[in-house]
């Protein structure tokens, strides 16, 4: 388990992306820090790893971060589905992100707009 | 030695003064009197390193109002004169190399014609000073700071201009008002979202009460300023670039905050290729060109700068429309975004020729100037 990250009786992992990402930054590495491609490969990729393994959950918290610019938020969480790490199915069921918060309820909206979207092109390629 | 003659004696005089005719005629004429057709007038001439002289200077003359929207064109005319100007400095910097002479001649921008400059434009502007200083490695000339108007050197200190050239304290003056205050411009090469963050983090502590609603704004506001500055990263300056000056690949930022009228402005300024011309790399340029050609019933000729307003405002509708096929290209669209969440105000963007504005729920403010912006600027002037 990860640096921030909290798990539950139901070993249900949660990660709050503050703790790893107080400021998000761009999509590519090469951006800057804080990137979603980053975030995705340091943190995501392997707690839903994990989950999947163990067929328990993870819950990802958007709150308490300065904001998302649109590409974190896509390459982080459309980029798991996208770059062919894990099947749409396997995300639907071990993935949860939430927002408790009013101010970054937006952004688990678009999380959840990209996941489909990215559902979509990869069953269309 | 040999005993002059007298008529030697006679042509030797007379070709002296000769001479001292020649050479008096011959010195004014600069190529730069002759181009702006003014006189060399006593000027003060401010160093970091000396104390304050006096020396011979040509007024480039600049308009009392430097904002983009109550003067857009002759602030665009004047901050393109500073480019050029700033750009000969560094061309002659170079051929002088270490035997740079102190010299008590210059042509310099009549700042003191200045009284009132907006933070967008003093940041376009600080942002050539920056380009010319981190050429040059070498210390900025101010000219008759004396006589400058208090607004534009309150401005210019609150945006941290006088300490970032090398005049820390002396010349830093308090605000005008201490309703209206204007952070420090940051500067960077890399997409760093900790600077956005701590600017974001500046302007709310500029406000004296917090509440929800202007929180989450800034939240927001955070996101839109991290695309912005990304999109300078990615695309603002390619390798391959062709660029009228040379660029040092950075961005400028900084913000103000208006308490009475409850305004929040924030801006990234860039002087990469613009957006007019990196969008024919865009994946969705097609879908640009469309747009142009249906609004107006041409298709542009790529480049022509006479349509850079209208293909911004298509490539912001193009990013705002883009559905799931593509999975990039969304960072205008949540610029724009940011704007219709709020209560009121617009998102500017500025980029080489043209400009858009963008209000909620209105049709967007297209127009295209004779004179470049020398990069793009990205302004939100919101009500939080």
């Amino acid at each position: 388990m990860e640096r921030g990250a909290l798990m539950t009786e139901q070993g249900e992992e949660t990660i709050r992306v503050a703790v790893y990402a107080p400021a998000p930054g761009g999509r590519f590495a090469s951006d800057g820090p804080f990137s979603g491609e980053w975030f995705r490969e340091t943190v995501l990729r392997p707690a839903l790893s994990r989950a999947i393994s163990h067929g328990t959950k993870v819950r990802v918290e958007l709150d308490g971060t300065a904001g998302y610019g649109s590409s974190f938020l896509e390459e982080a969480f459309g980029g798991l589905i996208r770059t062919k790490e894990f099947l749409p199915r396997d995300v639907e069921q071990h993935l949860l992100v939430i927002a408790k918060t009013g101010i970054f309820r937006p952004y688990q909206g678009l999380v959840e707009r990209y996941l489909r979207e990215a559902s979509r092109t990869l069953s269309a390629a | 030695m040999k005993k002059l003659t007298s008529r030697r004696k006679r042509w030797l005089s007379k070709r002296q003064r000769a001479m001292a005719r020649h050479h008096f005629r011959r010195k004014p004429i600069s190529a730069s009197r002759k181009w702006h057709g003014a006189q060399w007038k006593p000027v003060s001439i401010h160093r970091p390193s000396q104390k304050a002289r006096i020396g011979l200077g040509v007024a480039i003359p600049m308009p009392a109002v430097m904002c983009f929207d109550k003067n857009p064109e002759a602030t665009l005319e004047s901050l393109d004169r500073i480019r050029s100007i700033l750009h000969q400095e560094t061309m002659q910097h170079r051929k002088a190399g270490a035997r740079q002479k102190n010299t008590s001649k210059v042509n310099y921008s009549a700042f003191e014609n200045i009284r009132q400059i907006s933070p967008s434009a003093a940041l376009v502007m600080a942002a050539e000073y920056e380009r010319t200083y981190y050429l040059n490695k070498s210390e900025a000339t101010i000219i008759n700071l004396d006589k400058w108007d208090p607004a534009v050197r309150g401005t210019l200190g609150a945006l941290g201009f006088f300490e970032k050239f090398g005049f820390p304290g002396t010349f830093e003056q308090p605000f005008a008002t201490d309703r209206f205050r204007i952070l420090p411009m940051r500067s960077g090469s890399s997409a760093d979202p900790l600077e956005i963050k701590a600017l974001i983090r500046d302007l709310k502590d500029l406000y004296p009460l917090q509440d929800e609603d202007r929180t989450a704004g800034l939240v927001h506001l955070f996101g839109a300023m991290v695309e912005a500055m990304v999109n300078v990263v990615r695309h603002a300056y390619p390798a391959d670039g062709k660029f009228p000056y040379e660029p040092i690949n950075r961005w400028w930022m900084t913000g103000a905050v208006d308490q009475d009228a409850r305004w929040t402005t924030a801006m990234v300024f860039d002087q990469g290729v613009t957006i007019p011309v990196s969008l024919p790399n865009w994946q969705h340029y097609a879908g640009v060109l469309r747009r142009i050609a249906s609004w107006t019933g041409l298709a542009p000729a790529a480049g022509d700068p006479r349509s850079d307003g209208l293909a911004i405002s298509a490539a912001v509708e193009e990013s705002v429309t883009s559905t799931g096929e593509s999975h990039r290209g969304r960072g205008l669209a949540q610029m724009r975004d940011f704007v219709d969440q709020c209560r009121g105000g617009y998102l500017r963007i500025m980029s080489r020729f043209g400009e858009v504005k963008l209000r909620p729920g209105q049709k967007p403010d297209v127009r295209s100037y004779e004179t470049s912006a020398g990069g793009t600027l990205i302004e939100w002037n919101v009500v939080l």
